[in-house]
């Protein structure tokens, strides 16, 4: 069997594009090579056109088929251009999928010299794209990299690329090369950026006039309303209740602000007075109490609180910080009336809640006191610390320039590079500006050379397949991992031409995997395989799901980035994805994901035995994503899984298919009967076999991820038969069934890896190395370090690409 | 323990405050306009294309007449003051949306296709479509002005994975192509378009130091490009595009440091440099027009393109008591609850667009309004979304464009016109010697 129809798509879509994408050297040698057996097109004539004209013709000739029609193959020339479309005829045929079930189905002995001889042919078109696949493309640093690699050359952590233009992901990452354009807007961000990070690492951020920044977080009175009773148990921090305020700011210097919390509702008159809690990256910076209005008072009618204010100061460090405004304690000290959980001392676990008051908008206004000068951090990156402090003497500007150089090109550089960056000194100092002004241009200069900005890599001159440079190899392995640059120890190794020996490959990718910067694989790769990145963005009916508030959201997401750094710092089996018995959450999710004994809003660990959940499918992030904003849809969630996790993506709907009758849903048809109906058509029912069963199974948690016994008025069925002829009734079995064939996952987590290391969408050749991975992972008891590794000793991440032979 | 997550705040929670670009300081900088060297002024006309994702309501839209004197529809309905200003063009269509051969993907070759009339390559990676109208006009108006031109959006969230079928992301967020491999990432920050347009607010420096400061930015940039060049030159042709394309951005940041210092546009008044993305979509998209009026009064650019959403968008409108995905809905089915959504949806987009155009008009510009000075066209490159049908798409164009156009009137043009005919009839009026555009097959009859 294929590895998955993903293949299809990558590599012969390649095939396909090729004498597009490099004029026509490479179909002339495709060509050339098929041409010269003319048996290719007669024995496919003879072999397979009867049988197709026969079985499939009377469906797969015109637009109504999709992106697949069979009635194209004339001559030997054609033949090669439709080679993606018979490899998923072949696909299709080996599962036996189609001709679809309503029509005459073929004999055993029809189908296998046509299987036999599709085999063959995709065979040699392997062989020939082993021969000549693979293409380099300079590829420019994306705007995370941008960020980390001016944090590690420099120590300057303002995040310069956030301002850039957005980076357009390709084959799902925003690694891939071809898509990662440029634009005059983003040269300009580049000289800018270039100015201000040179300038932030020698003299520090330019003092600042104070500025003022409003938030104003959604809130939705439904939020608070729908609040009848409150447990016992509550959040007295308020951090995870819907009236509590969370933000994320950037700051852009070290210095004091202002932090002003305005309330906004009402509270009993006769209560206690307000007590606010200010936090910073949660941890509680300040309280502070707002008595309630016992009569009218400046055209507030008593109880009424809008308006109110308080307010603080403190220092904060520059960088992106959480901010929150909670009401401690919300539901004590009200007037006895109210019995609120404490003061009434009540033993049914709940009461009347009153909680209709909340901080509304927080202001922050700074910087004052504005910390000035160079940090610590970026004076030692610059002027290093292996020598003495008093190397900033003029003797040494060609050692600081050249080191920083080096780190800033990721390889050695020549005398040559080196005068032309001095030489800005010398310039500067003429000009009559100090060293550190003249470094500073120099430093800009490094910032804005293709050098810097591009990831380049040489033709090396040598035959196909030969290893990429030592220096070109720590940067693969530093972008891969880091999402930054190489760091000293990497690149002393490419100077010393160890780093591609296996042993040293090997220490240095698990060091590399235990630094704190693999991080940015947890977030960079994990966020965009799982399309977590997406939440970000995504917004659920907010009248249909207040809960969904931005700290659930926060939440969520940080559910599945720690459950992935677990993964990856514990080197956990990677079919923990699939399944596993723990997760991470906070009072906020334990409390959504209705499992008991989680206080506070700190992660912890937490056994999952007993619950439906474990694995990412289970998890509110992944379950979110995708569904759309108003429902669950079992066929994005059939898509989600059979694309990130098997490999096996369908094709999209052909146009003009009927969509869903939406309107009976959760009234008086399930999405099971709608979806049923919908499969009548058999237009739809080769693809929607595959994704509906998928589908149901998750139709238990809702649009926002939570459990559910029904989807309206109709009970939820999640039973279902995949298209293998395994059936399962639950969610629980459904899981059980996937990691029971653990290979396509793995292979399916692989390739995803692979496609976001290289940068590239795969393709033909890459085809054994995925297979190679897999297996090797497999038999290291599927843990994620074997997964990274076999992938940095891959072929494909080793060798040069190649490319095709000029004829 | 921390959550830090990336990006959301500046969608989910900043308000842009700096929406107080006024009148008052325009006239500060009429003189800044650069054509007061002697002769007698000649009238600049500025081009913009606005482009608006998921097709239409065509029902909703297409006046019932032809000819002058036709009844505004309800999706044109914000634009009935401007009936004079105004020319609906009917019948065009943008044949290399269609797949042609390909597999699906309607809605990345509709906006791939719509300025460029080129069939889009179907890829993840090796994106190719063609030069598309905006950037030929740029190429011969842009030679005066700081910038050649400006891409702008309205939608800031980060793409996620794949955006339609087997197109990559690039084909549903850009409509202008500066080269068939080039597209150009429209700005979607309001404070990313203010300081390209009036620089970087600093803190203020003498007069010496900003002429050194431009004199060493003029040579790092020759540096860089001397750098680019050496290193395209020793890479074999096919790795070496990235780079080229980097050294014609850099050439055009020159270019617009070089205007800047001759035609010393320097902006008065208290200008406010909005803090972040506007919550709200409304208010997002008049600060954005707002600037974009702003640079055509003040000549900074003449040719600009917006996206109000991108391609297969899937923005929810909450604010019109509307929680599905604009995508979502677009696939009606005919269904008459979907479709009064989608054409409230419509409607409010146009009734943003329609006080960009009030805007427009209330700015002056020598002795006429600025409106009377440009051409603005309105479209899609879906009709009808429920089946990704492209021909017969919704265009309509503002404006006199000096003269160029005699609006007030809605023309049918039946079923096989190109809509690169209007873009070809366009150029040769803005002065661009050009025989043919795409797939152009004559000049459009306007």
């Amino acid at each position: 069997m294929l590895p998955g129809k993903c293949w299809v798509r990558y590599s012969l879509l390649v095939a396909m594009l090729l004498p597009l994408i490099w004029g026509t050297r490479l179909v002339r040698a495709g060509q050339a090579a098929v041409a010269k057996d003319e048996s290719q097109w007669q024995g496919y004539r003879q072999t397979v056109q009867p049988f197709l004209a026969k079985h499939c013709f009377e469906c797969h000739t015109d637009k109504n088929s999709g992106d697949v029609r069979l009635d194209g193959i004339k001559d030997e020339s054609s033949l090669t251009a439709h080679a993606v479309v018979l490899e998923k005829a072949l696909a299709m045929l080996r599962k036996r999928a189609m001709p679809p079930k309503k029509r005459p189905q073929p004999a055993d002995v029809e189908i296998k010299p046509v299987v036999a001889w599709l085999e063959m042919y995709a065979a040699r078109l392997d062989q020939l794209a082993a021969r000549q696949a693979g293409r380099r493309m300079t590829r420019r640093l994306n705007r995370a990299e941008y960020n980390n690699t001016v944090r590690d050359l420099l120590g300057v952590d303002f995040r310069p690329a956030d301002d850039f233009p957005a980076d357009v992901p390709g084959h799902g990452f925003d690694t891939v090369a071809g898509a990662l354009t440029i634009s005059p807007a983003l040269a300009e961000k580049y000289l800018v950026a270039a100015e201000k990070v040179a300038h932030t690492a020698l003299f520090g951020v330019e003092p600042m006039k104070p500025e003022r920044t409003y938030h104003q977080p959604f809130f939705t009175a439904d939020a608070f309303s729908k609040n009848k009773s409150v447990k016992l148990d509550y959040d007295e921090t308020g951090m995870s209740l819907p009236s509590a305020l969370h933000v994320v700011q950037r700051f852009p210097a070290d210095g004091e602000y202002t932090l002003r919390a305005i309330m906004r509702g009402v509270r009993p008159p006769g209560s206690n007075p307000i007590e606010l809690g200010f936090w910073i990256d949660g941890v509680m910076m300040h309280q502070a109490s707002l008595p309630v209005p016992t009569k009218l008072q400046s055209g507030r009618a008593p109880g009424e609180i809008n308006g109110l204010w308080a307010e603080f100061r403190t220092p904060i460090k520059a960088g992106e910080h959480w901010l929150s405004v909670t009401v401690l304690r919300m539901y004590e000290g009200l007037p006895p009336a109210y019995q609120g959980p404490k003061p009434a001392n009540t033993t049914l676990g709940v009461s009347r809640a009153t909680d209709a008051f909340f901080p509304m908008y927080l202001n922050v206004v700074g910087p004052f006191e504005q910390v000035i000068g160079p940090s610590r951090k970026s004076l030692e990156k610059v002027f290093g610390t292996r020598s003495a402090p008093t190397s900033r003497d003029s003797a040494s500007p060609r050692r600081i320039v050249s080191e920083l150089a080096r780190r800033a090109f990721r390889r050695t550089v020549s005398a040559q590079e080196i005068d032309d960056l001095v030489k800005w000194i010398a310039r500067a100092q003429t000009d009559g500006d100090s060293f550190e002004e003249g470094l500073c241009l120099a430093i800009e200069r490094m910032l804005v050379s293709p050098h810097f900005l591009f990831r380049v890599e040489k033709d090396s001159g040598g035959d196909h397949g030969a290893s990429i440079s030592s220096f070109e190899l720590a940067s693969r392995l530093s972008y891969f991992l880091w999402s930054s640059m190489p760091d000293d120890e990497l690149l002393t190794c490419a100077e010393a031409q160890t780093l591609a020996k296996p042993d040293v490959l090997e220490a240095q990718v698990r060091r590399m995997l235990a630094d704190s910067k693999a991080q940015a694989l947890v977030e960079n790769f994990g966020g965009q395989w799982l399309q977590t990145r997406a939440l970000e963005s995504h917004t659920p009916d907010r009248i249909k799901f207040p809960e969904f508030t931005d700290y659930t959201r926060m939440s969520m997401q940080k559910e599945s980035e720690l459950f992935f750094d677990h993964i990856l710092r514990q080197d956990r089996p990677i079919l923990d994805f699939l399944d596993a018995n723990y997760t991470f959450l906070n009072q906020r999710l334990a409390e959504f994901y209705q499992i008991p004994g989680v206080e506070g809003h700190e992660f912890r660990k937490v056994d999952l035995t007993g619950t439906h959940r474990g694995g990412v499918l289970a998890q509110a992030s992944v379950l979110a994503v995708s569904s759309y904003a108003n429902r669950t849809s079992p066929v994005l969630r059939g898509k989600c899984v059979l694309e990130n996790l098997l490999n096996d993506p369908p094709p999209p709907p052909p146009p003009e298919v009927p969509a869903l009758d939406e309107k009976p849903l959760g009234q008086t048809a399930s999405m099971r009967m709608q979806l049923e109906e919908h499969r009548k058509n058999p237009n739809c029912a080769s693809c929607h076999a595959r994704l509906d069963p998928l589908g149901f199974a998750l139709e238990h948690f809702d649009a926002i991820g939570r459990w559910r016994e029904q989807d309206g008025k109709v009970p939820i069925d999640s039973s279902g038969t995949l298209p293998d002829g395994r059936s399962f009734k639950s969610f629980e079995e459904m899981r059980a069934c996937l990691k029971a064939k653990p290979d396509a996952f793995t292979e399916c987590l692989a390739e995803k890896m692979l496609t976001y290391a290289l940068g590239r969408g795969l393709e033909r050749a890459d085809r054994d190395a995925v297979k190679r991975i897999a297996r090797k992972v497999a038999q290291d008891g599927y843990r994620f370090s074997r997964l990274v590794l076999e992938i940095v000793r891959s072929q494909p991440f080793l060798m040069q690409n190649v490319r095709a032979e000029t004829p | 323990m921390i959550i830090t997550k990336k990006h959301l705040s500046r969608r989910a929670f900043l308000r842009g405050t700096g929406a107080a670009i006024g009148l008052p300081m325009l006239d500060a900088m009429v003189p800044a306009l650069g054509w007061a060297r002697g002769a007698a002024p000649k009238p600049v006309t500025r081009l913009c294309y606005v482009y608006v994702p998921n097709g239409m309501v065509m029902k909703s839209w297409t006046p019932s007449t032809t000819g002058a004197g036709f009844a505004i529809t309800p999706i044109l309905k914000p634009l009935e003051p401007y009936l004079d200003q105004m020319l609906v063009l009917s019948g065009l269509m943008c044949h290399n949306a269609n797949p042609l051969g390909d597999g699906p993907g309607d809605h990345a070759r509709a906006s791939a296709s719509f300025l460029t009339g080129a069939h889009p390559r179907e890829s993840g990676s090796d994106i190719h479509a063609g030069v598309s109208a905006d950037q030929v006009a740029a190429a011969t108006l842009g030679e005066q002005t700081r910038l050649r031109s400006l891409e702008l959006g309205f939608e800031d969230n980060r793409m996620v994975g794949l955006c339609d079928a087997k197109y990559s992301c690039a084909y549903t967020s850009s409509i202008s192509w500066r080269t068939p491999t080039m597209p150009l990432a429209p700005l979607t920050n309001p404070r990313h378009v203010f300081e390209r347009l009036f620089g970087n607010v600093g803190p203020s420096t003498d007069a010496k130091t900003t002429a050194r400061r431009a004199r060493y930015q003029q040579s790092i940039l020759d540096d860089a490009m001397a750098d680019t060049r050496r290193l395209a030159s020793a890479i074999g042709p096919d790795d070496r595009r990235k780079l080229d394309e980097y050294l014609t951005s850099i050439r055009e940041v020159e270019r617009g440091i070089q205007q800047s210092s001759r035609a010393n546009h320097h902006i008065e008044g208290n200008l406010q440099r909005p803090t972040g993305v506007p919550a709200d979509f409304a208010e997002h998209a008049k600060l954005m027009f707002e600037m974009l009026a702003l640079a055509f009064q003040a000549d900074l650019t003449r040719v600009c393109t917006v996206m109000v959403g991108r391609e297969s968008s899937i923005r929810s409108y909450d604010q019109l008591g509307i929680p599905e995905s604009h995508h979502q809905l677009s696939h009606h089915r005919n269904d008459p609850a979907t479709l009064e959504k989608l054409t409230r949806i419509q409607t409010y987009h146009m009734t943003q667009f329609a006080r960009f155009i009030d805007n427009l008009y209330s700015r002056r510009d020598a002795e006429a309004s600025l409106l009377d000075r440009s051409m603005i066209v309105y479209g899609a490159g879906i009709s009808d979304s429920n089946r990704h049908v492209h021909e017969k798409l919704p265009v309509v164009v503002l404006g006199k464009g000096n003269g160029a156009l005699k609006p007030g009137r809605h023309i049918d043009y039946g079923r096989d016109t190109p809509v690169t005919n209007l873009h070809l009839a366009l150029l040769q009026r803005l002065g661009v010697r050009q025989k043919s555009f795409g797939d152009s097959t004559g000049v459009l009859e306007l």
